[in-house]
């Protein structure tokens, strides 16, 4: 690793940048710690605000909604988008292959409002009653795409001779999809799913269109409150997602590191072939 | 073009055994590009046969025709009489080794090598001590636990190898098996891989852009050339009875003279050529008289002789010294012809100081026993 010394410009542009992202973070979590109930007033450290998120059912409630719905989008969306790049990078020229790479990466560049729209009437025509399963579907369409990105381009730089390999040695071919490709794509698939989770989490826009009563999402939740002022408690709970989330991040690019790194390929993944 | 080897129905007079591998007449096309064009070849059980080519040629193809990832467009592949054209390549007794080693990262050594005996559902207890018979016969042991990326280019080679002998395969490929190697590495796996071959009776086909590589481990080499066979013989007939002008100058180095025939027959060849005068030639060639042809002489045939001496029996020519590299075991010289054109031979340093007229600038005369020159219409 070269270390060089940076110039006077470069570090101020450096310490600019850095403010800008992350100044506002850095103010709400010391913020959640303030003991005072003043949002804009310090007054000492405390944990007040997270004791009393702990008796704030409704909050807990909508915690808990938001990573059901997380989970189980993150891992629809995984199997699908999975899918899907191995439909776009494996099945060669089919019809409508352009229309359907077109329609996997829409939501990518859709405005949510529109996608949350068109999916509330989607929902409203099909006559869904709105709630759980109408916001987990809504994630999975929003996220799908970011896994298939992920996957696809994993699935670019797969040898497939190692595919071949296997088929020569006797390996049909689908247990050689799950005995070498599985294993060999397996963090990009693994990063797919937590950026799908991160990104269903910290959904407003397409969960206010697409859930209803009995499931109101974390955000959602947050949202309605700070609306009627900001409680301390709020700086609490955003602290525990960021909290959440960066960890996401942290395992997902330990991950890919790991994994980049050919020396340290995981030797759980060499078990006997199914 | 057909060759003897190829063209016949020999295989099915009674007495001699069929061939283990048989492409007949097989074609591979991708796109506007015909990969493999109208091959034929038949190899026997136990032979160690090369597939010899310049790179774009078609070899790999053909041989992942009979590997199974490549179906023929037309023709089909047999191996020990059966058809095997439309078997997928998990149920073909072959196997390969790829261009790349292609070992399974994932895995560790011992597990690259037992995938393919853990895929014919043989038992553990079985499978541990025959893939540590194989690490072993490779030098391979102490490295079981390894994983490919900890492993030397000459280590990897031998994993790809145990991966695929260890299922004893009816015939096992192996594309350009010493490409990714160095040098010094690259000659003695050629002579482990002869042993190798030899001691197991196991039929290899090898695939290589390397002349060197090809005549030094082969049996029997079939040279291609734009998706099609040109000649198959065994190393010395390729090297001293090219069929065609291309062949001579694909392998090896070679002196070629522009001529005409001026007689033909079972005793020989007459060719008048501009450049080394009238020359006779062993072979005998379906040519006329006045037709255009190549005489073809090796340099290392070529003997160097001070200018004014007795050509004899000798075909012979005439010229200026132009250079000579030194390259230690032999020295090649550059000889301008009087009558136009250039000219190498080689000479051997077998002693450290010959009497040899050497000198660049020698007026010097260049003399061929007439065995020793080919004459090539096509
Ligand atoms: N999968 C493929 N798709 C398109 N063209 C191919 C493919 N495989 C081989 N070719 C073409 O076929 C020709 C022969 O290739 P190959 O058999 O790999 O040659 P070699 O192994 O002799 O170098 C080349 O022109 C190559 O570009
Ligand atoms: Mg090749």
């Amino acid at each position: 690793m070269i270390v060089r010394r940076l110039s006077p410009f470069n570090l101020v542009s450096i310490a600019l940048g850095l403010t800008f992202l992350y100044l506002p973070i850095a103010i709400l979590i010391v913020y959640s710690f303030n003991d005072s109930r003043l949002v804009s007033v310090w007054g000492g450290w405390s944990l007040r605000w997270y004791r009393a998120l702990l008796e704030d059912s409704a909050m807990l409630e909508a915690a808990f909604v938001s990573l059901r719905v997380a989970m189980l989008s993150a891992t629809l969306a995984t199997v699908l988008g999975t899918l899907a790049a191995l439909a776009l990078v494996r099945a060669g020229r089919f019809r409508g292959r352009l229309a359907f790479s077109a329609m996997v990466y829409a939501p990518l560049v859709m405005p949510e409002v529109i996608i949350g729209l068109s999916l509330l009437l989607l929902f409203v025509a099909a006559d869904f009653s709105r709630g759980f399963w109408t916001t987990a579907l809504a994630h999975t369409t929003l996220t799908m795409c970011f896994v298939t990105v992920i996957v696809q381009s994993r699935l670019l730089d797969f040898d497939r001779s190692l595919e071949e390999a296997a088929m020569d040695l006797g390996c049909p071919p689908l247990r050689t999809f799950f005995t070498v490709t599985l294993p060999l794509i397996a963090p990009a698939i693994v990063s797919g799913w937590m950026l799908a989770f991160t990104l269903s989490l910290d959904d407003l826009v397409i969960a206010s269109f697409t859930t209803g009563p009995g499931a109101t999402t974390l955000p959602i939740r947050i949202y309605s409150e700070v609306r009627l002022g900001v409680k301390p408690e709020i700086n609490a709970i955003c602290t525990l997602m960021i909290a959440t989330v960066a960890l996401i991040v942290v395992v997902a690019s330990l991950l890919s590191k790991r994994y980049s790194s050919t020396q340290e390929r995981r030797a759980a993944l060499g078990g006997p072939p199914m | 073009m057909p060759d003897r080897q190829l063209s016949d129905a020999e295989s099915a007079i009674p007495g001699r055994p069929p061939p283990l591998v048989r492409f007949a007449s097989v074609s591979r096309r991708f796109g506007p590009v015909t990969a493999v064009d109208s091959v034929s070849l038949d190899i026997a059980r136990g032979e160690f046969c090369a597939l010899l080519g310049p790179s774009g040629c078609g070899k790999t193809t053909l041989l992942r025709m009979l590997a199974g990832f490549e179906r023929p467009d037309e023709g089909r592949v047999l191996l020990d009489g059966e058809d095997i054209t439309d078997v997928p390549p998990h149920r073909r007794a072959v196997n390969m080794m790829f261009q790349n080693y292609a070992l399974f990262p994932h895995l560790t050594v011992e597990a690259n090598v037992a995938f393919g005996l853990r895929q014919e559902n043989m038992p553990a207890a079985e499978i541990r001590p025959r893939v540590a018979d194989m690490l072993a016969s490779l030098r391979l042991d102490g490295l079981e636990k390894r994983k490919p990326a900890q492993l030397s280019g000459g280590q990897r080679q031998r994993v790809a190898l145990a991966r695929a002998l260890v299922k004893r395969p009816k015939v096992f490929l192996l594309d350009e098996p010493l490409a990714a190697l160095d040098k010094k590495l690259r000659s003695e796996t050629q002579f482990e891989l002869r042993e190798l071959q030899r001691k197991l009776g196991m039929t290899f086909i090898v695939v290589t852009h390397d002349q060197e590589e090809a005549m030094s481990m082969a049996d029997r080499i079939a040279v291609m050339n734009r998706g099609s066979i040109v000649q198959v013989a065994p190393p010395r007939d390729v090297y001293e009875h090219p069929i065609s002008r291309w062949i001579a100058e694909f392998i090896g180095e070679i002196n070629l003279f522009e001529g005409v025939i001026d007689s033909t027959g079972p005793s020989g060849t007459w060719v008048d050529t501009p450049a080394a005068g009238r020359v006779h030639t062993p072979n005998e060639v379906p040519a006329r008289k006045g037709d255009n042809a190549f005489v073809a002489v090796r340099p290392e045939k070529v003997l160097l002789a001070p200018f004014d001496s007795d050509p004899g029996a000798y075909n012979s020519a005439s010229g200026t010294l132009v250079d000579v590299a030194y390259l230690g075991d032999t020295s090649v010289c550059r000889i301008k012809l009087d009558r136009g054109g250039f000219m190498r031979a080689t000479i051997t340093n077998a002693r450290r100081r010959g009497g040899e007229p050497v000198a660049p600038g020698a007026h010097v005369a260049l003399r061929w026993e007439p065995d020793s020159a080919l004459v090539l219409v096509r």
